[in-house]
Formats: C-alpha cells, sequence, structure tokens
C-alpha cells in the first residue's frame, strides 16, 4: 500500500484545536488545504509516496453548522464547494478535519460514510485525479489521517508530523529502536529513541562539519541517513574529514561512499544512501522530500538558498551549520574571528536571507562557474565577477564542535533536554571565548519567503521551488 | 512546464506581455519580441530583448541583457558603450549590453525590474 504522511505547521495545529474546541465537548470541524508532494521513489524503501503539508486552516462559517453533539457533527457543504474550488485553482489537496472529543481513537462508519459523499462531491466538481484527505483530532491533540482516492476504500496515512520549535511524530505503530542506544533513554527517558528511529534525514555536504553530523546522527540511533555531496576526498581533507583514510584520498573516493561505508561498519540499525552530485539536482529532489530533517553542511551560498526553500515550501526544518575562521589580514599565522553558527530554518523565522547567512551575489557567482565555468573565468577577467579567495582554515575540532552544536539543535527539538522551548532559531558560539548567544531572527516583511505564508507548505509546483532551477 | 515564477508570470499576463521562455545550452532565458525602442535613436524602431535566467532567480540578479538585432545608434552610425560582446544562444547571436547588477532586493525586485533596466539603458545609450 502506498504511503502517505502529513506534517503541520505548529500554528496550524494550534488553530485547528481552537476552532474544534467546545466548552461542552461537542464534536467540532475545519478545512485545511495541503500542499502536495509528490516522491516517485523513497531513498530508502525505494517505493513512490505521497507527502501532505498545511498550508492554510480554514473555519467552516458559522451559518453552515447545522448540528454538533458529543456524537456527532453536521454542517451544510456550501462552504465545502468553495473549498473544492480554491484547491482546483491553486493547485491543492482539500482537507476536512474533525474532533472525536471523547478520544476514540480511528474513524466511525458514520465517518466513512460522510466522508464518502464529500469526496465524491469533490470528484464529482474538480474531476478525475481529485483527492481528499481527512483528519480527526483524537482528544485535544493527538492526530490521524487518511486519504480518499477513489469512493472505495480510504488510505491510511501512516503518520502525522506537527513541527514548530519541535518535530512531533505521531505514529500508531513505533519501530523498537536497538538496545545499543539503552543508556540514552537514561538520559532522556524512554520515548527518544522511538522518535529517532523513525527519523529520515538528509546530510547535505560531507566534509569538515558534515562527515561528524553524520558520524553522530548515526551513533545516536537516526533510522534513516542520505548523504549527499557531489566531492571527492583529497589530501587536504583528511585534517577533518571523518571516516576518511589516505587511501581513500589517493584513490579519489566520493565523499558520500566513505561516509556510507563507515556507517555501515558500525553495524547499527541505520539505513544510509548516499547520492553523488549537486543537491540542486533532479535527481536528488526525492531524497530531500523524503526527509523529516535537513543538516546543510556546506559552505556554498547557492546551495544554502536553494535548502531554504525546501525548508518553506515542503515543512522540512533545514538545520544549517556555518563556521567562520576569518585568518588576520597581516600575514602573520592566527585568527580575527573564529565562531560557529547553527540556524533553524523553518516557516514563521526569518529565512537565510533575511538572516543575512547566506550571501546572494556569490549564490550567483557559485552557479556560473558549475554551469559555465569558461564564461565565469571571462567575467572574473571583466572583473564581472569576484572569485573566491584562498582556501578557508579549518580545524577539525572547531568543524566538529559545530557539528556538535547542529546535532544537538535537533535532539532538543525532540526532546526538552534544555528545559523546553525546542530548539533555537539561532546559536553563534565565539570559539575563541567560549560565549554563546542566540539571535533573534525577525523575516523582513517585504520578503516572499518568510514575510508571507504563501509559500509555507504549498509543497510541488511548477517551476520547481518557484525558482528558476 | 514553466520557467518564470508566479509573481513574474502575474505580472507579464496583466501587462499583456508575451515572452518565450527557452532552454538552450544549458541556459535558461525569456525572450521579450518586438520591444519598442526609443524613437529616432536606433537603426530600427523594434526588437527582441533577451534576458538569462541565472539559476537561483528571483532570489538572485539577472544580469545583463542581450538584443536582437545588434543595435546601433543612428548618431554616429555606432553600436553604444559595452555592447560589443556576444552571446550565442537558441540559433542567433546577441549582442550583448554590459550592464551590471548587484542592486537586486529579493522579494522586491523581479521581471518588472530588469524590464525597467532594460528601457532604461536603451533610453540612455550612448
Amino acid at each position: 500500500m502506498k504511503r502517505s504522511d502529513i506534517t503541520l505547521q505548529a500554528r496550524h495545529r494550534d488553530k485547528l484545536q481552537a476552532l474544534l474546541a467546545h466548552p461542552r465537548g461537542h464534536e467540532g470541524a475545519a478545512y485545511m488545504l495541503l500542499g502536495r508532494s509528490e516522491i516517485a521513489q523513497d531513498p530508502w524503501d525505494l517505493e513512490p509516496r505521497t507527502r501532505y503539508t498545511s498550508n492554510e486552516v480554514i473555519a467552516i462559517p458559522q451559518e453552515d453548522r447545522v448540528d454538533a453533539s458529543d456524537k456527532h457533527v453536521t454542517w451544510n457543504t456550501n462552504s465545502f464547494a468553495q473549498l473544492c474550488r480554491r484547491a482546483k485553482e491553486e493547485g491543492l489537496v482539500p482537507a476536512i478535519v474533525h474532533s472525536h472529543p471523547g478520544g476514540f481513537d480511528g474513524f466511525s462508519d458514520q465517518d466513512d460514510r460522510n466522508e464518502r459523499d464529500l469526496f465524491t462531491m469533490a470528484r464529482n466538481r474538480n474531476g478525475e485525479g481529485t483527492r481528499l484527505v481527512s483528519v480527526v483530532q483524537v482528544g485535544d491533540g493527538l492526530y490521524r489521517a487518511r486519504v480518499w482516492e477513489d469512493d472505495m476504500t480510504p488510505l491510511p496515512c501512516h503518520r502525522v508530523t506537527v513541527i514548530g520549535t519541535r518535530l512531533e511524530i505521531q505514529s500508531p505503530d513505533v519501530p523498537t529502536p536497538s538496545e545499543a542506544l539503552a543508556r540514552q533513554a537514561l538520559a532522556f527517558g524512554p520515548e527518544v529513541n522511538g522518535l529517532l528511529t523513525q527519523l529520515s534525514v538528509a546530510v547535505v555536504g560531507c566534509g569538515g562539519t558534515g562527515s561528524p553530523v553524520v558520524h553522530l546522527l548515526a551513533r545516536l540511533g537516526v533510522g534513516r541517513i542520505v548523504v549527499i555531496d557531489d566531492d571527492v576526498v583529497e589530501h587536504s581533507n583528511l585534517n577533518r574529514l571523518y571516516g576518511a583514510t589516505r587511501k581513500d584520498a589517493d584513490n579519489a573516493v566520493p565523499k558520500v561512499d566513505v561516509m556510507a561505508r563507515e556507517v555501515t561498519m558500525m553495524g547499527l540499525d541505520v539505513e544510509i544512501r548516499s547520492m553523488k552530485g549537486w543537491v540542486d539536482a533532479p535527481h536528488i529532489r526525492d531524497a530531500l522530500k523524503s526527509c523529516d530533517v535537513i543538516f546543510g553542511c556546506t559552505d556554498d551560498h547557492a546551495g544554502r538558498l536553494y535548502l531554504n526553500r525546501v525548508a518553506h515550501f515542503y515543512l522540512i526544518p533545514v538545520i544549517d551549520v556555518g563556521l567562520v575562521l576569518m585568518p588576520r589580514d597581516d600575514d602573520e599565522p592566527g585568527l580575527l574571528e573564529m565562531a560557529a553558527r547553527v540556524s533553524v530554518l523553518f516557516p514563521t523565522s526569518a529565512c537565510h536571507g533575511c538572516r543575512g547567512t547566506v550571501d546572494r551575489v556569490r549564490a550567483r557567482e557559485e552557479e556560473l562557474q558549475r554551469s559555465d565555468p569558461a564564461e565565469y573565468e571571462r567575467q572574473k577577467t571583466e572583473a564581472y565577477v569576484r572569485g573566491a579567495g584562498n582556501p578557508a582554515p579549518a580545524v577539525v575540532t572547531f568543524t566538529s564542535e559545530a557539528a556538535t552544536m547542529a546535532v544537538n539543535e535537533l535532539l532538543a527539538g525532540l526532546v526538552d533536554f534544555r528545559g523546553g522551548g525546542g530548539w533555537t532559531w539561532q546559536r553563534y558560539r565565539k570559539l575563541d571565548k567560549g560565549l554563546e548567544r542566540s539571535q533573534a531572527v525577525q523575516p523582513r516583511p517585504e520578503c516572499p519567503l518568510c514575510g508571507s505564508d504563501e509559500y509555507w507548505g504549498l509543497g510541488d509546483v511548477d517551476p520547481f521551488l518557484d525558482r528558476v532551477g | 512546464m514553466s520557467l518564470l515564477p508566479r509573481q513574474d508570470r502575474r505580472y507579464l499576463e496583466g501587462r499583456g506581455i508575451t515572452v518565450r521562455e527557452v532552454i538552450a545550452g544549458g541556459k535558461k532565458g525569456v525572450i521579450l519580441t518586438g520591444i519598442t525602442l526609443p524613437e529616432g535613436k536606433y537603426q530600427v524602431a523594434q526588437a527582441d530583448i533577451l534576458i538569462l535566467l541565472p539559476p537561483s532567480y528571483p532570489e538572485v540578479a539577472p544580469d545583463m541583457f542581450y538584443a536582437v538585432p545588434h543595435l546601433k545608434l543612428l548618431a554616429g552610425q555606432r553600436e553604444p558603450r559595452c555592447t560589443q560582446a556576444r552571446q550565442a544562444f537558441d540559433g542567433q547571436t546577441w549582442q550583448r549590453w554590459s550592464r551590471h547588477n548587484n542592486q537586486w532586493r529579493p522579494g522586491t525586485d523581479g521581471i518588472w525590474t530588469m524590464l525597467k533596466r532594460v528601457e532604461e539603458a536603451l533610453e540612455v545609450a550612448a
């Protein structure tokens, strides 16, 4: 059976809870519009799957409410027709949400009949290929969902994920975590290992910060990892690349192959896939879209800009790692600045552009250098592009520290080890002074990505990510 | 398959401008056909304008623009300054207007900004 799942923005979950709440415990109802992410091939099970993402929550108008009790809710379908019209125009999937305040965990026969009628209505209006998602809120915080693709049998969603400043996974069946993780449960409680086992994580960039991130994720018990990088091991990497040997450098082995080999050799319950290529290559899209979290461990500005959009369109948090080791400008050894930065990119917080953590001019130059090296060189001689400077300093203790900060941010999204609040949007650690500060980051109102919610959870659009690829 | 982001498409539809989206030789661009030139300034009254769209557009700026036919100023019978480079695209040789652009405001700027820059460059060329 084809797998599907739903990701809700935490602010949408909050709105649903408010709309569905009733002082006397009656059932309530609301609508949603969902983005759709079609995955032709999941990188782990190689099967197609569909993910749905909340784009908007819509209240059912008061005049459409017919009747409700603690056992049922009935509403007039005028507003449902409106919902279907918008879904078709905007390329989204309509969803109905209702509550089971008494705690019945599942869909009733009555739900089956009502939803089948609504699905038929939607299909008659919007045509073949129409889908209808149904979500039920059990009690006041648990969600179950299913998808109607025909009027016979709906497909259950294998999980509902709620993401804001933490990652809440609601799944009816949690795999049994490995015994190797028992000591970690002593620190965080038994739930954490079950959550980690269910995670699919991409690591983009397997260099100084990416390679320790991969090793930490595997030891931590993340169930599925996909590593993405286009580079091969070079001798100059051996001072910091976890798992790489001199022989790998001699043979120019792809970095992703080293990661897959090392993690496989650990013999833990981790399924690792490697993809050699540039992060925005079409064959890598499915892998990224399949993930619950993406680690951005690239020092490339174009790659950062790309992942920045993936986070917003697909509701996949991107944990971006940056290291600043700025050499002195007087040719003496030493560093002017040494700092590690970890940013979590996700709707409601500022995007890379608004944080100033990406250089767009440099991004354009990198793209030009990749797509048309001859033209890049020509523009460099014409002084139209600045060109990259000398190789940046790199020290394994600093790259590893940045990687640890990044993986701890994921942990903070799963367990409250810092005393509540989930992850921090941005941390900046001065490596020389041992000081760390959290940085407030506000979206600019005119930013199309983070200043408005149009793109949040929009899913697949043409062109991909609404940008030139 | 579309090339342009939705805001650009909305803008062009709103102004009734048709563009041809072309992918050629690994490059992506839009060709605006029959753009009216400042009166009495060039050897022709209209030209086609090519705007190459860099990867990541609209987050990064398009850079220069290109014209066919190669425009000559009526005054002096010569090409304007910084238009001597050539660019092959979609079976034609284009005249490159080297007007550099690093003043891009992502979110605020789009195809409308680029059109305005083209119009201004054509107006002030000497």
